[in-house]
């Protein structure tokens, strides 16, 4: 749906030259909500500025739907920029203008009669759940509802992409949730293409499908989301794993409080995750009946992933060394990641740390 | 009435010329106004979209219509009235009345309210029209339904402010023999010594100030949401 190749943005600023997007391509598949996530200054705003052109891109093309952008005399581009909506961090709304005003405001060059034009708004209202506000102005709203307006507003042309600039960046997390739910609803009703830039992970984890780190200006890892929370790659992409993963946060409180690991001698700290169907298997209880091996779970979560489920147990084994390692390699055997923490000398050296 | 006599005893007189004298100033400040603002908020929409980062971004445009404005801007009034005495008379005829008065305060007024009008829509959040690019809207549209209706309150505000400074401008037509209030202040009640005359004057001058505040304030608060 969406081809970026090659883009460079360079700016010139004074003496400097800002180089804000150095080389990058990506590749966004129709109907897939893909997320890019970076700190403040990577660079993510002003490439997605570049899928519609807002930003030209110093060199590079930009294809979508299968149209070089960059070709457009402006009336075309006009129109093309007519099917690519966009909702923004501060929302952007005619703060002049009532939300029915708002929302009516890119149907007004459209081919369709007043009548059909003013179903469509209404239809858009309740699509986003804010008919009952249409009288009332932008300064009237909470943020969540003003980002609501903008989102009926981005699709009035019935566009076949969405680019979210930051958009639930100003809301609070609960807001935050209800509008991610409307916009993968959006998606799934429409098969509305969905770009999303963020520097939240959390964000990401929510609805995204697939994801493209940044950092610099240069897309750093591109994949799909559960292997970039499973198996990210890049220092960067593991720190923003992290600040979505509750995993790292109860890991750090047992290795700081001793008290609740309360490891035996014998006994090993160990992180266990698996993806999938593997989930519904009853693995822990046959480390027991297999290999003697006790398992004292410490800490234990499922999360869906883009519909994938993927669990996480931080667990103490305790048992004789010999049973410790093939309860683990029984558990590698069935494709599950073990990773040991903690042990004493002698387990550690015959067990993998850190595999 | 007594009263009247007593503490006003050259404006009684005067009746008839109190009332043409007004009437002057009303003309000239209503047609400044009428031609001024279609020039002047013309100039100043084009001031914001040939603007680096405007619409319409076309830099050498910008440069010199900015600087011409500065130059205009920092003729005084009462000289400029006799400079452009020659262009007066190409366009009515004549440099001397309240007809060619016009011509001035027209020049005067248009580099003044451009300024004011550019001023107001720069503060127009540009978020909201990266946002109308984004939806594919043309300049036209930009300007007329995004610049001109998110600006119109501040545009009023301008304007009133603009209309107010006007007024002052229109009591030195007497120099050219525009007559008006200012006129009849300076020419009567100063150079004859009648200060009673010279204080209705600026009363008048005064409540005309006051009601051009008054119907701006109540058009901001209306378009105000």
């Amino acid at each position: 749906m969406i081809e970026l190749s090659n883009i460079q943005v360079t700016f010139q600023e004074q003496k400097n030259k800002v180089h804000a997007v150095k080389n990058v391509s990506l590749h966004i598949n129709r109907g897939e909500i893909f997320g890019i996530v970076g700190y403040s200054g990577a660079g993510k705003s002003t490439l997605v500025r570049v899928i519609n052109l807002l930003q030209r891109p110093t060199t590079g093309d930009v294809l979508v739907g299968g149209q070089s952008l960059l070709k457009l005399g402006p009336k075309e581009l006009r129109q093309t920029r007519k099917k690519i909506g966009m909702i923004f961090q501060h929302f952007n709304l005619l703060k002049s203008q009532t939300i029915f005003d708002n929302v009516y405001y890119p149907l007004r060059k459209s081919d369709l009669s007043k009548e059909e034009r003013y179903k469509k708004v209404m239809s858009l209202l309740e699509l986003v759940g804010i008919a009952n506000k249409k009288d009332a102005y932008p300064s009237q709203l909470s943020g969540g509802q003003k980002q609501r307006v903008a989102i009926a507003r981005a699709l009035a042309n019935d566009p076949e992409v969405l680019l979210c600039d930051e958009a639930t960046s100003a809301l609070d997390p609960k807001t935050t949730r209800s509008i991610l739910k409307l916009l993968k609803q959006v998606n799934e009703q429409l098969n509305l293409t969905i770009v999303i830039i963020t520097h939240e992970m959390e964000v990401i984890k929510e609805v995204c499908q697939r994801v493209a780190v940044m950092e610099k200006g240069e897309v750093i890892e591109v994949g799909d989301i559960v292997t970039i929370f499973n198996q990210p790659r890049e220092q960067l992409t593991k720190d923003f794993v992290r600040t979505a993963n509750q995993i790292d946060r109860a890991l750090e409180q047992i290795l700081n409080h001793p008290s609740i690991a309360q490891i035996g001698e014998e006994d090993v700290l160990v992180q266990i995750s698996y993806v999938g169907p593997k989930t519904s298997k009853p693995l822990i209880s046959r480390l027991y009946s297999q290999f003697q091996v006790e398992v004292n779970i410490l800490h234990g979560n499922i999360e869906v992933l883009n519909q994938t489920p993927v669990g996480n147990l931080i667990v103490i084994l305790s048992g004789s060394y010999v049973s410790q390692k093939k309860a683990i390699a029984y558990l590698k055997e069935q494709g599950i990641q073990v990773r040991v923490l903690q042990g004493s000398k002698e387990n550690l050296t015959g067990l993998e740390k850190n595999s | 009435m007594w009263f009247i006599e007593r503490y006003f005893p050259n404006v009684l007189g005067l009746g008839s010329q109190l009332i043409e004298s007004t009437y002057q100033t009303l003309y000239m400040v209503v047609v400044t106004a009428l031609f001024a603002g279609i020039f002047g908020l013309t100039l100043g929409v084009i001031l914001v979209v040939v603007d680096e980062n405007g619409i319409l971004e076309k830099r050498l445009i910008f440069n010199l219509l900015d600087k011409a404005i500065n130059v205009l801007r920092s003729i005084p009034f009462i000289i400029m009235l006799a400079l452009i005495a020659p262009f007066t008379r190409f366009i009515v005829g004549t440099s001397i009345g309240t007809h060619a008065a016009i011509v001035p305060l027209v020049i005067g007024t248009v580099p003044f309210f451009a300024r004011q009008i550019q001023n107001s829509l720069l503060e127009v959040d540009k978020g909201v029209i990266e946002a109308a690019v984004a939806m594919g809207s043309s300049p036209l549209e930009i300007i007329f339904c995004i610049y001109l209706r998110e600006g119109l309150t501040g545009i009023i505000r301008v304007s009133s402010l603009t209309i107010i400074n006007l007024i002052g401008l229109t009591t030195m037509a007497g120099v050219v023999g525009g007559g008006g209030l200012g006129n009849l202040a300076i020419s009567v009640g100063y150079n004859r010594f009648q200060n009673d005359v010279t204080l209705v004057a600026t009363l008048l001058v005064l409540i005309l100030v006051f009601i051009s505040q008054a119907i701006g304030n109540y058009f901001v608060k209306k378009t105000t949401h």
